[in-house]
């Protein structure tokens, strides 16, 4: 089926011919090149989502007093521990044979320690808290925009990947998602005046878990090579 | 260097940084294993050698990706597991031809030159417009592939590796619809 498509009566170009062909085409590829192409992506992809994030919604209206309490740093250690995670992956899933168990490692510790506060800030707290500490007051946008503005760093993320070698499609494509679904929720932290850290184990969770599931879905569409 | 059959490892971490020599006896050396590897689990199917190929323009592309920090073998088998997988999707894709095919396939033989002239057209088409250009000139023309690579400006290498591309795309295009 194959060899009877052989055009003008030429035949293939032959094993030996292409080896010289390549090996006449070489110049140097560093391993260090690929993680360049990466950061570059994810950097570009961040700074167009934070360039949308400043004109869409601007800085929480308490920024200065916000950075100086603790429940500002906790709620961006979520996401911020969430990208390294999804990076950590991103490099290994797009590298032959290299195993990722450290990228789900840090990735399953930053979920596990992140519930565990939840967990003990609801504990600890009255009854009638409950609700706003679980649904906030921006729960109809906070997991949508999380979102959009990850989209710009998902394209950035998606077209680093297809200059790696993922083999495993699916998981290469969830790494990427939730590298950029995290990194946006890092950025959209900035904006969102929410400090409850149900509301943000929840919400935040469910966008960065969202763009792993597209990441999942589109990984082998787009990533086959 | 001094060893007579340096392992693979550095060859490849060689070839990384541009030694050619180092790249040539590595590709040799990939490309028997690789027929060994694809041989073993396709039999004798006339496919092994345009994957080993296919194989070896991956891992040309992509060698980048190799981090010398980690076992060659575990990269190269990597990649032929993948290379071989998808070769396994795609022939059980285009072996569920809808029946419709076949009977077009059939009833278009009285007229097959004109038909074939139709499908290598669509054929083409399908191709981005520099592998278009280049089928045409080289496989269809006739013209030498020094020849192209001096009107197009790329190198002959660079020809060679498009050509090798858009003939697998094109037969695997007529593949899909015509099996």
């Amino acid at each position: 089926m194959r060899e009877g498509m052989r055009f003008a009566g030429q035949k293939g170009v032959s094993t030996d011919a292409l080896i010289d062909a390549l090996a006449g085409d070489l110049r140097a590829a560093p391993a260090t090149s690929v993680r360049r192409t990466l950061a570059l992506a994810f950097a570009f992809g961040s700074a167009v989502s934070a360039a949308a994030m400043l004109w869409l919604l601007g800085l929480r209206p308490d920024m200065a007093t916000a950075f100086a309490t603790p429940a500002f740093w906790i709620k961006l250690m979520f996401p911020a521990g969430l990208a390294l995670a999804g990076l950590i992956a991103v490099d290994r899933l797009g590298r032959p044979g290299a195993p990722a168990a450290l990228g789900y490692g840090v990735g399953i510790g930053v979920i596990a320690v992140m519930a565990l506060l939840a967990v003990l800030q609801l504990a600890m707290a009255p009854p009638e808290a409950l609700r706003p500490l679980l649904l906030g007051h921006t729960i109809d946008h906070c997991t949508a925009l999380i979102m959009l503005l990850a989209l710009p760093i998902f394209t950035a993320g998606m077209y680093a990947m297809r200059q790696m070698a993922p083999v495993r499609l699916r998981r290469a494509g969830a790494a990427v998602g939730v590298a950029a679904g995290a990194l946006s929720a890092a950025i959209y932290a900035i904006a969102c005046d929410e400090t409850a850290l149900p509301f943000v184990t929840l919400w935040y969770g469910a966008g960065i878990l969202l763009m792993g599931l597209l990441g999942a879905l589109l990984g082998r569409p787009l990533l086959r090579w | 260097m001094s060893v007579p059959n340096p392992p693979l490892d550095a060859l490849m971490i060689a070839a990384q940084s541009g030694d050619e020599a180092a790249y040539r006896t590595l590709l040799k050396a990939l490309s028997s294993a690789l027929r060994g590897y694809f041989a073993r689990r396709l039999g004798g199917d006339a496919a092994v050698e345009d994957l080993v190929q296919d194989t070896l323009i991956a891992i040309h592309e992509r060698r980048a990706t190799y981090d010398p920090q980690r076992p060659f073998a575990a990269w190269f088998f990597a990649i032929a597991r993948y290379k071989l997988v998808d070769h396994l999707r795609a022939a059980r894709r285009s072996a569920t031809t809808p029946v419709e095919d076949i009977e077009d396939m059939a009833g278009a033989d009285e007229e097959l030159s004109t038909a074939a002239r139709l499908d290598l057209e669509r054929l083409l088409d399908a191709l981005p417009q520099r592998s278009r250009d280049i089928v045409r000139t080289v496989k269809i023309e006739g013209e030498s592939v020094a020849e192209a690579a001096q009107r197009s400006g790329l190198s002959p290498i660079a020809i060679r590796v498009l050509l090798h591309r858009a003939v697998k795309a094109m037969s695997a295009k007529a593949g899909n619809s015509r099996s």
